[in-house]
């Protein structure tokens, strides 16, 4: 039996009955279990009894897959991200387990069978893998204008081993594919940049991407809410002509009734009564049924938007490169109440901090580049990102360019957003967390944590520091990347 | 019976006192109803007092669910109305971006945003008669930049109406909200000598236009006396024609680039002949024939200093010509002395940045100012950048002068506007503070006080040849 425990030094008298209790119900427990799944290791059991030991053993009993070995990183460090506020962010001396590319459990000390692959990295630290939510690398420059709903950037998308193999190399664990193009080019593909090939999709298809002006928007949501129009118009036209037809119907039932009695002159009266009698007695039986107009399936997405469709994903991603973009966009959105996120491109000079106030009223999520800049025609420098967080708006960021060297330089820019007074775990989190969350994919990515899928990154050391190199990356739970020493 | 008559007195009275201040106390938002205005304005702000009284009192319980009024008021300054007399220690009240009074005696609604401007000069918005890169695209609430430096700083030079092509748009810093003014300000016209089959064709239309219509009056005279009278063919009234046709009526304004006195000229021959309005834009050797385009009932957008470029310019004075030719400082005011509506400009028409005391937007009333130079009085000079500007475009019932009823379009500057050391504190766009010296880095260290001796203006047309003496 091994033991492992990180507080060796507790007097082990005051707990010795109760931990001895944990132990020998452990192993009954687990034996059982594994007796029943087949699996070929023999549990590990808790070392200190104040843990609720039980429930672990009870949670660790019924893996998906019981063959799956178990994969156990141990790490200096390891970066949680929870979203639970009470739960640890960061876990000094901790370790992962995983099973089935999937988090078992996260913590200071874990029991995991004996036959677990165990990865060394306690010089290291761990942390969820960055996420990059819009980006076209390594995917070709093409363009179209217009709306194009129905389409998405799976369909381009070819198998190229090497695509990501920048990614990787900077910690990126997943992309959010954009389609290029003016408008509405269509919708996003969420992915992981490696990692067995049937689970590479995370979501697909995502979001839908906006990039154009006011009118783009205005005209795009017009026509969207005409297909609506259009179909709640034919159906209005539908229940008419029911109406009609039984209103039809019922007179010819009368007629017919009132003509029973005479029924003694046929020569003339029979060819009259065929009509209605048909009439009415196809129409009851078989009532048309309502066949809608179609909608153009470029707007389809946006009808659903409109309509407010429970779609995983759906919602419109809008690219905001100054204020006065945002006042526009605002404008429209507000007489169109669609799903929607503002991607702000804060660069070295931006306005943004004009509409802060009308912006964070609502407190939404908001996605930005890791920038310091300065104010229009001033030497002063501000931290924007910092601002929209302080004023309440969950902050995600994204590298400040759509290339490799800005994939590189993702965390170096973070550090000095952090340098510049951004707290360090709203950095953490905007880098992992909250894009995650704003991509609709928290539940499967983002922070380690129980259940969610074991996409992480090993780093040499603190994530913020510069000095930091990226030592592997994990997807699926299994380590798809190593990045070479340098000599 | 004496007594009697004396207590239905008091009665009275008590009734008469009562009720208004009931009515006040019903709502409190809205404006006291025994309110005494100033004298030039009385007539007006009584009306609109009452007018107001009535319709929060219709409108009371539907106002409760919408914003409460926006009430602003600058107070204590010199306002120049631009149409009435100049009133010392004025206070111009707005009232949801429209001027609901002004008078030295209007009482202030008790939340109202108060700009001070005592010691200060108040002016109506500035209107810049052609302007470019302030607004983008064809409709300016689509695609402008409203917190962009240009508009800023055009802002800083006291404009709040600017024109584009044909539309006319406020500056409104930070909104689009009541941005847009008119799209269709004129119908532009080419009549120029270096494009004669251009010539001839619009001649040629103009004269179509003007048979046509004559045909049409001879045939509704004729209806009545023969019923069977043929109305003269319509179907080819399209497009251009249809503009001529409004030109002829008198229902659009022509606009055209002229600048050369024959093109002036001719210009004017046309507009006179088939009665239409025009404006021209340029009238560089206007000042020629300024009695001609008086007569012809032309306005004109003028540059006092004309922009020379680089290098040598077309309107320097040529003395190879047996006839007067070229600028001169003095266009505006001969021009406006013949009875031509005129417009100052600059000669840059966008806001630049590569010098101060230039020739572009920012410096619109520096540039009547120089049409004062030229021999322009100072009133008519400040009127070429306010109500005639406006009334060039036809959007004076809007813009253009501070009046009851107009938008609360009002700049507070620190002096006489035509000083070339006077700044602009303040500038009110549809009631809101759109500009503020103080809050923008522009010019905030220039007096950062804002109070400064207003100089006293004596040098001014015709001026004093002489030296002053010396005592």
């Amino acid at each position: 039996m091994i033991r492992f425990s990180s507080r060796r030094n507790r007097p082990i008298e005051r707990t010795r009955l109760t931990l001895l209790c944990a132990a020998l119900l452990m192993i009954a427990a687990g034996g059982v279990v594994f007796d029943v799944g087949g699996a070929r290791g023999v549990m590990s059991s808790a070392a200190y009894a104040d843990e609720p030991a039980n429930e672990s053993v009870a949670r660790t009993a019924e893996p998906d897959d019981p063959y799956e070995p178990f994969v156990v990183i141990r790490a200096k460090k390891v970066i949680t991200n929870a979203a639970d506020e009470d739960a640890d962010q960061e876990i000094d001396n901790g370790m992962v387990v995983i099973a089935n590319g999937k988090i078992h459990s996260v913590g200071r000390s874990l029991e995991y069978p004996l036959n677990a692959k165990v990865i060394d990295a306690t010089d290291d630290v761990v942390m969820p893998g960055l996420i990059s939510p819009v980006t076209r690398i390594g995917l070709p420059r093409y363009s179209r204008g217009g709306v194009h709903g129905d389409l998405c950037v799976v369909d381009e998308l070819y198998p190229d081993p090497e695509r990501f193999e920048p990614l990787l190399d900077a910690g990126f664990t997943t992309v959010g594919y954009v389609p290029d193009g003016d408008g509405f080019p269509g919708r996003a593909h969420i992915m992981r940049t490696a990692g067995p090939e049937d689970q590479q999709t995370l979501l697909s298809p995502a979001y839908l991407y906006f990039t154009g002006d006011k009118s783009d928007l205005r005209e795009a949501l017009k026509r969207a809410k005409q297909e609506i129009e259009k179909v709640e118009k034919a159906r209005a036209e539908h229940e008419k002509k029911l109406a009609e037809l039984a209103k039809k119907a019922e007179q010819a039932k009368q007629e017919a009734e009132e003509k029973k009695p005479e029924e003694g002159d046929k020569d003339g009266a029979e060819k009259k009564d065929e009509k209605p009698t048909t009439q009415s007695t196809t129409q009851p039986t078989s009532q048309p049924a309502f066949e809608p107009p179609k909608i153009d399936p470029a707007l389809q997405p946006l009808v659903d938007l409109l309509q407010e469709k429970d779609a995983p994903g759906l919602k419109i991603l809008i690219q905001t490169e100054s204020a006065a973009d945002y006042v526009h966009f605002a404008e429209v959105l507000a007489e169109y109440d669609v799903a929607h996120r503002f991607v702000l491109d804060n660069d070295w000079q931006s306005d943004f901090e004009y509409v802060l106030e009308r912006f964070a009223e609502d407190e939404p999520p908001v996605l930005m580049q890791p920038v310091v800049s300065r104010v229009p025609y001033s030497a002063e420098r501000i931290n924007l990102p910092r601002m929209f967080a302080d004023a309440g708006c969950e902050l995600s960021l994204r590298p400040w360019r759509d290339s490799t060297r800005a994939h590189h330089q993702y965390r170096g820019r973070v550090a000095e957003l952090v340098r510049a007074g951004l707290p360090r775990e709203t950095a953490l989190k905007a880098m992992t967390l909250l894009p995650a969350r704003l991509l609709d994919i928290d539940d499967q990515i983002g922070s380690i944590a129980e259940g969610k899928r074991a996409d992480l990154v090993i780093l040499s050391g603190d994530p913020l520091d510069p000095t930091t190199r990226v030592r592997s990356v994990m997807i699926a739970g299994e380590i798809v990347h190593r990045v070479e020493e340098p000599e | 019976m004496m007594r009697t008559t004396g207590l239905l007195l008091i009665l009275c009275l008590a009734v008469a006192i009562v009720t208004p201040v009931s009515a006040q106390e019903s709502q409190p938002a809205s404006r006291p109803a025994t309110q005494p205005a100033s004298q030039p304005t009385s007539g007006p702000t009584t009306t609109a007092a009452t007018t107001t009284s009535t319709a929060t009192t219709t409108s009371s319980q539907a106002a409760e669910e919408e914003e409460p009024d926006r009430y602003l008021a600058v107070i204590g300054g010199r306002v120049h109305t631009m149409t009435g007399p100049v009133l010392d220690g004025a206070t111009v009240l707005t009232k949801n971006g429209v001027i609901e009074a002004i008078g030295t005696d209007v009482q202030l609604p008790p939340e109202c945003e108060i700009v001070d401007a005592s010691g200060r000069f108040v002016y109506p918005g500035l209107v810049a008669a052609n302007s470019t890169g302030v607004f983008a695209g064809s409709d300016p609430r689509d695609r402008t930049n409203m917190f962009s430096l240009p508009m800023t700083v055009a802002l800083a030079g006291g404009i709040t109406t600017a024109r584009t092509g044909a539309t006319a748009a406020k500056l409104t810093y930070g909104t689009t909200e009541d941005m847009l003014i008119e799209r269709d300000l004129f119908i532009t016209l080419r009549y120029r000598r270096s494009s004669p089959l251009q010539r001839a064709e619009l001649r040629a239309d103009f004269e179509r236009v003007r048979d046509y219509l004559r045909d049409m009056k001879k045939y509704e005279q004729e209806k009545e006396r023969d019923e069977d009278a043929e109305e003269p063919d319509a179907e080819w009234l399209k497009g251009k024609y249809e503009q001529y046709k409004k030109l002829i009526e008198g229902s659009a304004v022509a606009y055209a680039d002229a600048s050369s006195l024959q093109d002036l000229v001719d210009y004017a021959k046309l507009s006179q002949q088939f009665g239409f309005k025009l404006i021209v834009n340029g009238a560089v050797e206007g000042w020629i024939v300024a009695d001609e385009l008086g007569r012809a009932n032309i306005g004109a957008i003028v540059s006092p200093r004309v922009n020379t470029g680089f290098g040598a310019s077309q309107w320097e004075p040529d003395e190879r010509y047996n006839r007067p030719n070229g600028w001169t400082i003095e266009n505006a005011a001969r021009l406006h002395n013949h009875g031509v509506v005129v417009a100052v400009i600059p000669g840059q028409t966008s806001v630049t940045f590569w010098g101060l005391a230039g020739r572009d937007l920012l410096h619109l009333a520096m540039e009547a100012a120089f049409a004062v130079r030229g021999g322009l009085s100072n009133e008519a000079a400040l009127r070429a950048i306010t109500i005639d500007a406006a009334r060039l475009m036809g959007i004076d019932d809007r813009v253009g002068s501070l009046e009851v009823g107009k938008d609360a379009d009002i700049v507070v500057a620190d002096g006489d506007l035509l000083h070339y050391m006077t700044q602009v504190h303040y500038t009110i766009v549809n009631g809101r503070v759109a500009y503020d010296k103080s809050e923008e880095t522009l010019f905030a260290h220039i007096r950062p006080d804002g109070r400064w001796e207003v100089p006293e203006f004596d040098d001014q047309w015709p001026r004093r040849l002489e030296w002053p003496e010396e005592d």
